[in-house]
């Protein structure tokens, strides 16, 4: 397997390449090429289960698992930006940012290292690692100052565990009258680590590619996007789980082990297309804000996540106070998977409830609503307080660490979250 | 042509820059020629980026909670600073673009301008000197 680091280094000497010798045709006086700047979240959650554990994106794992009680890690993250200008054509750029994930190492927390070229007025090429961009809020998903309430919406944005590429982005920014267009293309891979109970599955994205159309006129910005990637790696946590599978599946045991042939195929992440669409629109006038998404996602194995997502945001601001409601659904593109014919009279009867609850456990069936208040008490800095009450449906709870024993029944859940977004 | 003599110093001294106008500067070299308020608020939002040619420009900004930066964006734009700094913590977090470079004073700025063929920048019509081109005078 290439290591990512070095995959990042040879892109970056490329682009440095590419990019010529530098050497500043002016002088620029006080004005320094490089700039330091930076943001962050400090902010603290509980929620009213004992039994259910929230995650924001599917890199992290609650210390405790579902029984994790209330703590900083949920939303809390901070990030450090460096530019530097080295010709009037060419800028590095490099961001590293601290959040909680199930690995914590210099690569995993660098979201963006790539040099920025102008090839003329409308073309600008990026390569290195460069911002995941088919979203509205994709590529500043971190940056909570940015946006009104706690934390993109969950049900939106949780299951899309790409934050970076490593790889190469082509703009093509025209206008028409007052109004921008921007074309963007992306592709390259992505790899990160996600928690599977207390094992680590280094999942790997590869030939992911995005295209993407936005539009900003007055008020309003329209983005249109799509992309796609395959799952070049096996879980290796699942490793004993298809074992068994293919196992029971060459027993050539009537009923079971077309189902166990059936169930390796679904629990099997390696080689798995997942695909993502969406439309999104934000409207802000300074006093009104609006937000809404709504998203498609297809795959053609049951593990990987596959639904359809929407929310929309409302806010108002008065004075230095902005309210706001937030709505967001997330429904699964198929029916649960269940049990076809009884393992027990093989002495496998938990082993076909385990294989049943990993093939359903990226569901997400839920709904949230979302109130809250947004305080920009200082210039560079505001304090947010929201309140989210989630319905969970049955076998959709992936967006929550609970127990199997939960898995099965309807719930419904109250998140309260205070936070204080900066930039400095 | 006696009479018309005081009307003419008076459109004269009307269309002077007043010291509480501000104007947009830059290079006397530099490739922009003349900015409508429409593509100077662009050029500040990082919607425009870059000469025909590519080259990036470098554009230049007043001290972040300064008066003169708020009256500017005011005037231009109509944005509050607030909005505009969330405006622009959007775009350079996510690795779309720089911001424009605050200086600590106009001076600073006409002293960059006049060094640097692709600076842009806005100070009050009194700090403009004559190494500097005027691009666009937005009234009081």
């Amino acid at each position: 397997m290439p290591n990512p680091g070095r995959r990042l280094a040879s892109l970056l000497g490329l682009a440095l390449a590419l990019a010529g010798p530098a050497g500043a045709v002016d002088t620029d006086g006080d004005v320094s090429p490089l700039r330091l700047s930076g943001y962050g979240t400090l902010s603290y959650s509980a929620d009213d289960r004992g039994d259910l554990a929230a995650i924001r994106d599917f890199t992290q794992r609650p210390t405790d698992g579902e029984r994790t009680g209330p703590g900083w890690r949920l939303d809390s993250r901070l990030g450090v930006h460096l530019a530097y200008r080295f010709t009037p054509q060419v800028e590095g750029v490099f961001q590293a940012v601290a959040r909680d994930q199930i690995t914590h190492s210099l690569n995993s927390s660098v979201d963006l290292a790539h040099l920025d070229i102008q090839l003329n007025s409308a073309n600008t090429l990026r390569l290195g690692r460069i911002g995941y961009a088919p979203f509205l809020m994709s590529d500043h998903r971190n940056l909570g100052y940015a946006y009104p309430w706690v934390r993109p919406p969950r049900e939106f944005y949780s299951w899309i565990p790409i934050f970076s590429i490593d790889g190469g982005e082509l703009t093509h920014d025209f206008f028409q009258g007052d109004s921008r267009w921007r074309l963007r293309a992306q592709l390259g891979r992505s790899a990160f680590d996600i928690p599977m109970g207390n094992a680590d599955f280094a999942f790997q994205a590869d030939r992911l590619w995005s295209l993407s159309l936005a539009h900003q006129a007055g008020p309003w910005r329209l983005q249109a996007g799509l992309s796609g990637f395959y799952s070049a790696a096996e879980a290796a946590p699942l490793a004993a789980l298809h074992g068994g599978l293919s196992q029971i599946g060459s027993l050539g045991l009537p009923g079971i082990s077309a189902e166990a042939t059936a169930l390796r195929h679904a629990t099997a992440f390696k080689d798995t297309r997942l695909r993502y669409y969406t439309l999104g629109a934000a409207y802000d006038d300074g006093r009104w804000l609006a937000q809404g998404e709504v998203g498609y996602s297809t795959t053609d194995h049951a593990i990987a996540p596959a639904s359809r997502s929407a929310y929309l945001a409302l806010g108002h601001r008065f004075g230095d106070l902005t309210p706001y409601a937030l709505f967001s659904i997330s429904r699964p593109d198929k029916a649960p998977l269940g049990p076809r014919s009884d393992w027990s009279a093989i002495g496998q009867g938990a082993f076909q409830n385990t294989a049943y609850f990993v093939a359903n456990s990226t569901r997400q069936d839920q709904e949230t609503l979302s109130l809250g208040a947004r305080w920009d008490f200082d210039s560079r800095a505001a304090l947010k307080l929201q309140w989210d009450h989630s319905r969970i449906h049955p076998q959709g709870y992936a967006l929550w660490f609970r127990s199997p024993a939960t898995n099965p029944r309807a719930s419904s859940v109250n998140l309260f979250t205070v936070s204080v977004d900066f930039v400095f | 042509m006696r009479r018309r003599l005081p009307l003419l110093l008076l459109i004269a001294a009307l269309s002077r820059p007043l010291a509480a106008d501000i104007v947009v500067v830059v290079h006397p070299d530099n490739p922009l020629l003349q900015l409508a308020p429409q593509e100077v608020s662009d050029l500040y939002l990082g919607r425009i980026r870059a000469t025909r040619s590519g080259d990036r420009l470098l554009i230049l900004d007043q001290p972040r909670d300064s008066e003169l930066r708020s009256r500017f964006f005011a005037r231009l734009n109509g944005m509050s600073l607030r909005n505009v700094d969330a405006y622009w913590a959007r775009l350079q977090f996510s690795g779309d673009s720089q911001p424009p470079r605050p200086l600590p004073d106009s001076y600073s700025i006409v002293n960059v301008v006049r060094l640097n063929r692709l600076a842009i920048g806005y100070v009050e019509a009194g700090a403009v000197t004559g190494d500097v081109r005027s691009l666009l005078t937005l009234k009081e």
